[in-house]
This record gives structure tokens, sequence and C-alpha cells, in this order.
């Protein structure tokens, strides 16, 4: 699966084809959230604008006003007429022609959950679609409309988290020790609204209490048990694709170990991933399994990483995964174009490369700096 | 070592001399072999590699970077670490002039680099650097 785009916004030249795990690293405001909205907008055109027009967007078959409703406002100058290119699969996308036809009421194939999820839950309760203006970009809409269609699966006074339905119980564990601790997910009635809160004993904490890695990730949780339906399902299946924006935010490196490893379950269970993040640790991560794998070690050495508990499913996760195909591309600020990194190799001419897109730099700087410091310091006490 | 001092990087046996690099080629002054200068007197100690003269943009003086080259593996860890204290050994005794000179250490890997962060880290307090398989001076020193 490959995606191509030409002179669209930041971006002048990106060439991507998608492995089972897809990252992208860069500084800000390199393009990665457009390439990804993109890859949505290639696979889902149909689905979008069947969804836009359930709600009473119109364009009227104008691509710089769809562009504004699905980019977001202010986004309606991305494409440049004679100059932008989209290819899919190797061929152009003809958006102007395609906006301008009826949808063929295709569903969407790829549930996105955007960097602004923290958006989807006002108050502790995720927003419709139609509750935001239209120059809300469309991933945001949908997200939280996805979420709020979900809670029609939990009962007032239940507990979302930690509950057997949903995901197993090494994640669940995990979770627990690594994010909640003593809190529990509930949904819960205050003046007769329903809302999400932590609840620890009697003490109940509403959304506007919640710390910024809280409120960053119980959008994220609901996002994850969307795509993962309690038993017997073992995944939503209309979904194809996942996209997950900065799955770190908020969030100590622990939890950032748990939630990779939750990410890995999407991939074994058939669902093409694609990350944006700015973490090393999302990559050095990748960068072990590379090297576990070329080096045939076991299940367990990749589950000793993420400290999690070696057990027949967890087993199964880790031998799988370390089958699939992973991609890294870095998105460079300075040619506006993408490249290929996958290989991780610290030992790469390329400048993007060996510093992993810019994440490992600081680190490469600081080794630099003290090491230069204690190798003169003799020198520098007899001056 | 004096007499051992040559242009540019000639000092470097040829498959090392691709391994470095400078934005301006011309701010190179000069290497030494210091295997071969000192093996003979030091025949029980490991030694460390190259030196190379370099004039930064930022100073008004050389400086030197001290250039191993070797695998980069857990394995070749205590190795390298041992030349080094035996360098920095012969530096403090022998040679007061250089010792007193702004100076670098690095270590480029002649192979895949598989060192860990911890090693790295425990690296840089000794003072060494290590980098890939290729190795940029840069313009300025210490900045």
């Amino acid at each position: 699966m490959r995606l191509q785009l030409k002179n669209i916004g930041q971006i002048t030249d990106a060439d991507i084809r998608f492995g089972d795990l897809t990252v992208f690293v860069g500084p800000q405001a390199t393009g990665k959230t457009i390439a990804l909205e993109f890859l949505k907008l290639a696979v889902d055109l149909d689905g979008i604008q069947e969804t836009m027009g359930r709600y009473g967007l119109d364009w009227s078959g104008e691509l710089r006003d769809f562009f504004g409703l699905y980019f977001g406002e202010g986004m309606q100058g991305l494409w440049q007429d004679g100059r932008s290119e989209f290819r899919w699969r190797g061929s152009p996308v003809p958006l102007n022609s395609l906006l301008k036809r009826s949808p063929r009421g295709r569903l969407e194939s790829v549930f996105y959950i955007p960097a602004q999820r923290v958006l989807a839950l006002r108050d502790g309760w995720p927003q419709p679609f139609s509750a935001y203006s239209s120059g809300v970009p469309f991933i945001l809409r949908e997200f939280s409309e996805n979420l709020r269609q979900l809670m029609g699966q939990f009962k007032v006074g239940g507990t979302l988290f930690p509950e057997k339905r949903w995901l197993n119980k090494e994640f669940r564990g995990l979770l627990e020790q690594n994010i909640f601790a003593r809190f529990k997910l509930v949904l819960e009635t205050q003046f007769m609204q329903m809302r999400l809160v932590l609840k620890s004993g009697e003490q109940s904490l509403p959304f506007m209490v919640w710390s910024a890695g809280q409120r960053e990730f119980v959008p994220l949780l609901l996002g994850l048990y969307w795509l993962l339906p309690p038993v017997p399902f073992a995944r939503r299946s209309r979904i194809k694709w996942v996209v997950l924006e900065e799955l770190e935010m908020g969030l100590h490196p622990r939890a950032i170990e748990t939630v990779l490893l939750i990410v890995f379950e999407l991939v074994v269970r058939g669902y093409r991933v694609c990350l944006s993040t700015h973490t090393a640790q999302v990559l050095e991560a990748l960068w072990a399994l590379r090297h576990l794998r070329a080096n045939r070690a076991s299940p367990q050495a990749l589950l000793g990483m993420f400290d999690a508990p070696v057990t027949p499913s967890l087993r199964r996760l880790a031998e799988t995964v370390m089958t699939k195909q992973i991609k890294v591309y870095y998105f460079d600020p300075t040619s506006g174009a993408t490249r290929d990194i996958s290989a991780l190799d610290v030992d790469s001419e390329d400048v993007g490369e060996d510093g992993w897109g810019g994440l490992s730099e600081f680190s490469g700087r600081v080794n630099a700096a003290v090491a230069r410091a204690v190798a003169n310091a003799e020198r520098v006490g007899r001056a | 070592m004096s007499g051992a001092w040559q242009p540019g990087l000639r000092a470097l046996r040829e498959a090392d001399r691709n391994r470095i690099d400078s934005e301006d080629t011309s701010r190179i002054k000069g290497s030494v072999d210091v295997e071969s200068c000192l093996k003979t007197r030091y025949r029980d100690q490991r030694q460390w590699d190259y030196a190379v003269g370099y004039q930064p943009t930022n100073l008004g003086v050389e400086v030197v970077y001290w250039i191993e080259v070797h695998p980069a593996n857990p394995r070749a860890f205590d190795t390298v670490r041992e030349k080094l204290a035996s360098l920095q050994k012969w530096l403090s005794q022998h040679a007061a002039e250089l010792s007193a000179m702004d100076k670098a250490f690095v270590w480029i890997s002649s192979g895949k680099t598989t060192l860990g962060d911890t090693q790295r880290r425990q690296l840089t307090l000794l003072g060494l650097r290590q980098v890939g398989r290729f190795f940029k001076i840069p313009s300025k020193f210490g900045v």
C-alpha cells in the first residue's frame, strides 16, 4: 500500500509504503498529521462524504471547501492546483471529480485516534459529531462520535475500567499498575447528566480535576475498547486501518510501554497500524524488535523489555509481532520530503536516520557535551 | 610522537581515513598513528589508534581529537576503556603539552553499533564519546 503526496502544505515529496506497523517521526509542523489524514482520505473518501452528508455538511463539490471541512478551518489552501499531487497504490486520486459525484455508500475502514483526542470528552462525556462547528477537523468530530456511540455499551453506575469484558487480564493488570493505580473509571450521573469519573473508594473525581495524563489517556482507552471488542469478537471486521497520533501524550514512560504493547496487539489482530510519535521510546522498542528478530531471540526477551508477564497469550503476541513488517518514515523539515529510516541504523551517515528523526539528537548532544567536559576537566582545573 | 606527524589524515590507515570528515577539510591540520608510535615502548599495553589535530573556527588554537576505531559492541567495551585509561595515563605522565590542549576522545565503530544506553553513559563519564561508523568533526569546538 503506497501513498504519494507532492506539494501539499509543508510536504514537498512524501512517498510512503505502509507496513503492518508504520511510524512517522519528525519535528512539529512537518506534515505528519496531513499525511495521516490523506491516508484516511485515500481509503475512506466515499465514507467520509457519506458521513458529512448525513450531518448536513455541503461543500457543493468544491475541493477548497471540502478541505476546510475535512482538515479544518484555515486549511482550504492546502491543495495547489497544477502543483499538488495525490496518489494511492500508484494511481492518481482525482479528488476534484470524486468530490463532485455522489458517494457509493462504502463504510469507513480507517479508525483514527487524533492527537486532539482530549477535546472529545467535555465534562466527562463524549461530544456528538454535530456538537462541533464545521471548522473543526473531521477526524476529531468522528472520533468523538465513535466514543459517544460506544458509551451505549455501558450502564450508569458501571465500571468501565477495570472490567473483565474489555481487554485481556494481562493488559488490565499493566494498565492498573502503570496508569490507573488505585482509580477505577466509572460512569455516573450528576444533575441528570451522565459523565465519566475516576473513583477511588468513596472519592469521585470529575473530568476537570483529572491530571493531564488521565485526560489524554481515557479517550485513547475508549478508542482501544472500540477496536478490541469483548469476546467472541477478535476485532471490528470493517476496520482495516488504525491511526494513532502521539500515543505518548501526557504519559509516563512506564505507561507508554503498556500502550505500545497494546498497539502490538492491534497489529497482531490484523489491523494495519500507523503511529506518529515524538518519543524515542517507541523507536527504541522497534529497534530492539528488529535486532531481537535478527538474532532469533525468544518471545520472553521482548516481553522482558516491557516488564510484562510471560503468559501464553502474551507469548503468542510477542511471537507474532516479531514476524510483522515495520516501517519508519522521517519527515524532514529542511526538504519537506519523507525518508524511509526503517533500518533505524545508529551507524548511518544519514543524519535523519542515525538521530532517529531528531528523537535521539538531544541525547547525542548530551553525551558529546559531558564527554568533552570530562576530557578537559584536568586542563580547566590547571587554568 | 613528534616525528610521526603527517599532514591531513595521512597517518591513518586507508580504511579509517574514510570514516572521518569535516565541513572544511583544510582545518584538519595533521594526524599521528599513536599505536605505531607507542606499541614498541609499551608492549604490554593496548594502545589508542590516532590523534587528529584540528583548527576550529571558534578558537585561536588547535584542538586534538583522539580517535579509536573499534567494534562497538558490549564485548569490546572493557577493551576500549582500558585503551583510554592507558592513553590518559601516558598523556598525564609523558605528554604534558599535548595533555594541556583542548581535546575530545572519540570512538568510531568499525562495525555495527550495539552498545546500550547505560554503557554509552558510562563512556561519557570517562570523557569518551561513542559515535557511529563515521565521525564528522564539527567546525566549532565545545559549542
